[in-house]
């Protein structure tokens, strides 16, 4: 068959010498890049991009891409462990990976993590395999109409993020939005909300703002506390390293869930990672028999989003390598690369390059089998971080963070964001609000808008054309049908709540 | 690929030092304790590191350095719209070690947000030469019926189907943006421009058949032209592109259009004449190269080079053209 002899080829590719070594080289920069906080896969990649004009192209490819699905696997480390965003795409890791780690289960996070961020993978290379040229021309049908409705359902879907007050979450979703909203206006290069500062024109880094909410936060509250707890060394034993019959059971329909998600998202040119660990977070929460679990630890909330992104990370590589359309900065560059060597990405690059195509494609199972290998023992290394003192750790943390936001825009003003949002962060927590919706409005906000605009503009103001459009159309049925059954068990819960009298 | 066969041959340690010397200088941001040090000259460049004008300018330092006899370091400042980088030497020693890396942005922000930024480039910097320029290319994509084949027939399906045509940019005061509504605005067609956060965002919808046309970047289009999904009706610049001789201009149709992506050297405003001469003579030295110019070819980079003044005019004219477009059409900005 066909396939299996480009198997073949690909995998003579990626086994070379040469390339096993760059694709290991890739693997562990994008491990280290992704769990130092803000230093992503961008910075990395455009450090490394010149070296990569003295080798083949396959090659330099090879490793680029190492960095960038490295880092999914390195960012969560970081979130997991300190409640710092490593990545853009590893804040959602926050949410339930921090609280793991509190209770003392940060290997079990880590390890399931490990393997969930594999199987996502897998499932997002397999796809990539079979059906890249078939994919690239779903994505092709995608507009900014059918992103709305997609966005819409996302963001219907995610409504069960916050639990609590729902005014408060839904203050936090706005706060996010506002947020977001910040710099120029897409359609008339208006700036919003930038009080004339020129760094504010390019709008928030999602990476600084996580990085204040969560990690700067985190480090301001432990200031307050006169007594560190000290860490009971009973609780580090390997025995509560390793997951338990319950965690699989729990993890495995997540995982494959996470991973369906994510592969679907990152063929979208439109999309990325980040919005891909967003949704399979949503979705685990609202399919979760007992949601108010989230935020507290649950597995499902770290697995599911991690195979999620991971899965993403991969298939970002179609619409990138056969549409030549990036879905991000860093696959901007990654296609940049290619060009640079003379090869056009496009829907002939499979059959005109097929060492280049299968080689790479090949390189990403090695390249994921090294992490695991690499990951999976380093995991009781990690931990150990937690063992250090906080007053040796939050300092050198600060200092990460101030290097890693730096090279966002290596712009000091970006340090300055992160520390306001720090102390917002801090305020916040101490008023007991929820800080997922404000990501989950920073992320999906902006987007919303600038897709509802475009369509509007596209359709000379005809709202119909959500409905009318097929895709577009199908997805908000789906999202209608939600609503409904959401209003409705709703309905069907206080009614039956108000028949059995409440007990005293 | 001969030129990357050569550098292959350099060795790996070479290869390492370069890149750790690169990451270095990025990750510390070079900068204020450079430009003590006259040996070293710091090359602004208003984007971030490995894009398309980054990758070109580093090129064009690394061939600056044996010329100049003094180490060309390539530092990104990039945000703002390029203010960000702009401000920065604008304020910078006029001393012969920084210069920056000048884009249309330069003439639109002025022209269009004078409010904004330090101030008129005009009186802030001094033009050194002008390096290169890149037409941007007219696509059409599926949406609209295959009679559309250059300008003319563009123009007048516009007006056959009046309030119609859409067209994509990579951005509200972009060149592409600008190009489309002076286009709009010269041969009275109705166009709705439509703006993306980047240029293939907008060549995936004209590909997919949801917008009709763009400018776009030339590197932008290329996978989906040679896919078959878009057709290139023209260039954007006043001649035809050595790398397309076969594709029209659009000033063919509409006589002296043109916009294009220029990228120009600039330095403080007070920067001594005998500084910005020996500069001028070096890049355009440089621009000799034959390597340079293959390196860049197939993204229609032409490298022109020219006179302080030739850079100096360009940024004037376009200017005042923007102006003059402003003053009649009126474009919604806040």
């Amino acid at each position: 068959m066909d396939i299996l002899s480009n198997i073949g080829l690909g995998l003579a590719t990626a086994l070379a010498p040469v390339n096993l070594t760059y694709c290991l080289l890739g693997v562990v920069l994008g491990t280290v890049v992704g769990m130092l906080p803000g230093l992503g896969a961008l910075a990395a990649i455009s450090m490394l991009l010149p070296i990569t004009f003295h080798v083949e192209p396959t090659t330099a490819l090879i490793m680029l891409a190492g960095i960038w699905y490295g880092t999914a696997y390195g960012g969560s480390i970081a979130s997991i462990l300190l409640n710092l965003p490593g990545s853009t795409s590893s804040a959602v890791a926050c949410l339930d990976g921090y609280p793991m780690a509190q209770q003392g289960r940060a290997g079990v996070a880590l390890l399931m993590t490990t393997v969930a961020s594999f199987i996502g993978a897998s499932m997002g290379i397999v796809l990539l395999m079979l059906f890249a040229p078939l994919i690239a021309q779903i994505g092709l049908g995608f507009g900014s109409t059918e992103y709305f409705a997609l966005m819409l359902l996302g963001l219907v879907a995610a409504t069960s993020v916050s639990d609590g007050s729902a005014l408060k979450g839904l203050a936090m979703v706005t706060f996010g939005i506002a947020a977001g909203l910040v710099g120029m206006d897409v359609y008339t290069g208006a700036d919003r909300y930038t009080f004339n500062v020129p760094e504010m024109a390019d709008g928030v880094s999602l990476v600084g703002l996580a990085m204040g909410l969560f990690g700067v936060a985190e480090i301001i509250a432990s200031v307050r506390q006169t007594t560190i707890a000290e860490i009971d060394r009973e609780s580090w034993s390997l025995r509560k390293m390793i997951p338990t019959r319950d965690d699989w059971r729990r993890s495995w329909l997540p995982i494959l869930r996470g991973s369906s998600i994510g592969s679907f998202i990152g063929t979208l040119p439109g999309t990325g990672p980040a919005i891909a660990s967003f949704l399979a977070y949503a979705v685990e929460k609202r399919v979760a028999k007992d949601p108010s679990r989230f935020g507290k630890g649950a597995i499902e909330g770290v697995v599911s989003p991690e195979a999620s992104n991971n899965a993403a990370d991969q298939t970002a590589f179609i619409p990138t390598l056969s549409l030549g359309i990036p879905g991000s900065a860093t696959m901007a560059l990654i296609l940049a690369a290619l060009l640079l060597h003379g090869i056009t990405p496009g829907p002939q690059l499979m059959t005109q390059e097929p060492e280049l195509f299968w080689g790479l494609v090949m390189s990403f199972w090695v390249g994921n089998i090294l992490l695991v290998i690499l990951n999976a023992p380093m995991v009781g290394v990690w931990i150990r971080i937690l063992l250090i003192p906080y007053r040796f750790l939050y300092p050198s943390i600060l200092v990460f963070i101030c290097i890693g936001v730096y090279t966002v825009s290596y712009n000091v003003f970006e340090v300055w964001l992160v520390i306001i949002f720090g102390v917002v962060g801090y305020l916040l927590r101490i008023l007991n609000f929820p800080i997922a919706p404000v990501l989950l409005g920073f992320v999906l906000g902006p987007l919303m808008e600038e897709h509802f605009r475009r369509a509007m503009l596209i359709s000379r103001g005809d709202l119909m054309t959500f409905v009318e459009r097929p895709i577009s159309g199908t997805v908000l049925l789906i999202t209608a049908l939600l609503l409904v059954s959401t209003a409705a068990s709703a309905l069907l819960r206080h009614r039956r709540q108000r028949l059995v009298p409440a007990p005293e | 690929m001969k030129a990357y066969n050569n550098l292959r041959n350099s060795g790996v340690t070479r290869r390492v030092v370069m890149a750790a010397a690169i990451g270095a200088a990025l990750l510390l941001g070079a900068g204020t304790t450079q430009a003590q040090d006259k040996s070293i000259v710091t090359l602004v460049v208003p984007f971030g590191a490995g894009g398309g004008v980054d990758t070109v300018m580093r090129a064009v330092a690394d061939r600056l350095t044996p010329v100049l006899g003094k180490t060309v370091l390539v530092e990104n400042r990039p945000g703002g719209s390029t203010i960000l980088a702009y401000d920065h030497v604008a304020r910078s020693p006029a001393d012969g070690t920084v210069f920056m890396i000048g884009t249309p942005s330069m003439s639109t922000n002025q022209a269009f947000k004078p409010g904004t930024g330090p101030g008129d480039p005009r009186k802030l910097l001094a033009p050194v030469a002008p390096i290169a320029e890149q037409p941007y290319m007219l696509i059409a994509g599926p949406a609209l019926p295959a009679e559309v084949k250059d300008v003319a027939s563009l123009l007048k399906w516009a007006k056959d189907n009046p309030d119609t045509l859409d067209m994509v940019n990579s951005g509200p005061l972009t060149a592409p943006r600008l190009a489309a509504e002076l286009l709009a605005f010269r041969t009275e067609t109705p166009i709705v421009t439509i703006s993306y956060q980047s240029g293939t965002a907008g060549v995936l919808d004209v590909a997919g058949g949801r917008v009709h046309a763009g400018f776009t970047q030339i590197i932008e289009a290329m996978p989906q032209v040679t896919a078959g999904n878009l057709r290139p009706l023209a260039v954007s610049s006043l001649k035809r592109s050595p790398v397309f001789p076969d594709l029209p201009t659009v000033s063919e149709t509409v006589p002296d259009f043109d916009v294009t992506s220029w990228n120009g050297m600039f330095a403080p405003a007070e920067t001594p004449k005998a500084v910005i001469d020996e500069m001028n003579a070096a890049v355009n030295k440089v621009l000799q190269d034959e390597s340079l110019k293959e390196m860049f070819r197939s993204q229609g980079t032409v490298f022109v080079g020219g006179s302080p003044e030739d850079l100096g005019n360009k940024l004037d004219s376009e200017i005042k053209r923007w102006e003059d477009l402003q003053s009649k059409v009126k474009l919604e900005i806040d």
